[in-house]
């Protein structure tokens, strides 16, 4: 059996619960800057540190809300060795519910990028 | 009474194939996308754009062609191979039993290009 959940009729995200671009930016930066700080590129490290990163900034994108919103949050790490790296993303959702927020850091050692999905869930 | 309840209905297994996301598809989509836009490039730092550009339009569009009732984000980082690592993790709240996610690693002699597909049933 499948648990399905009664039609609420409601088309679009009530005002209180849209999602908040600005406020999901500043925590994903504190998130970043708090544990990224002055770290170094350690391989094994970082792998549990990406995880942290991403399961903190979406437990904390819950906190503030938006309940009738899918997330997806991705983070990525890596080592600033003098290369060129080019991160893109596109979406095929609708555009006045969905939208995005992204952010990143940088120190000596390593940069970190990270986005944030959110999808309006009818 | 505006409150949403709850109920359970009866696993309709047609209607659950049709709408769940199939990963192996995906992967295949994603590496012929990748395979396409990138098999005799050489890193180039003026192309990187145009080539990201490049193999998320291809992805969406067979994705789209696939007809099932998602709404789709997909990421494409593409970096240049000069020793330095990279770790990429994401986090994501939703629905196991419909959304699903798909990552490609792909590499040449010269360039790196990792890209993943999340799919988020409407």
């Amino acid at each position: 059996t499948i648990q399905v959940l009664d039609n609420t009729f409601i088309m679009k995200p009530r005002p209180s619960e849209r999602f908040k671009q600005g406020e999901i930016k500043a925590i994903m930066d504190e998130v970043m800057e708090s544990k990224l700080k002055s770290r170094k590129y350690e391989h094994d490290e970082c792998v549990d540190l990406s995880k942290d990163i991403s399961t903190e900034i979406k437990e904390k994108v819950k906190a503030l809300g938006c309940k009738r919103h899918k997330l997806v949050v991705q983070v990525t790490i890596g080592e600033v060795h003098g290369q060129d790296v080019r991160l893109s993303s596109r979406c095929l959702w609708d555009v006045d519910t969905d939208n995005y927020a992204s952010a990143s850091f940088q120190n000596a050692d390593l940069y970190c990028v990270s986005i944030v999905f959110g999808c309006y869930y009818e | 009474d505006r409150t949403p309840r709850t109920h359970f209905i009866m696993d309709d297994l047609q209607s659950s194939e049709e709408s769940a996301f199939v990963a192996e598809d995906v992967n295949n989509i994603i590496k012929d996308s990748m395979d396409g836009c990138l098999q005799q490039a050489s890193y180039q730092a003026i192309k990187v754009s145009q080539w990201t550009s490049n193999v998320i339009e291809q992805c969406l569009k067979r994705l789209i062609s696939l007809n099932k009732p998602f709404k789709y984000i997909v990421t494409c980082v593409i970096m240049q191979r000069n020793g330095a690592g990279l770790h990429s993790a994401s986090s994501c709240f939703w629905d196991n039993t419909s959304d699903g996610s798909c990552t490609v690693r792909w590499e040449n002699k010269t360039l790196y290009c990792i890209t993943t597909v999340y799919g988020l049933a409407i």
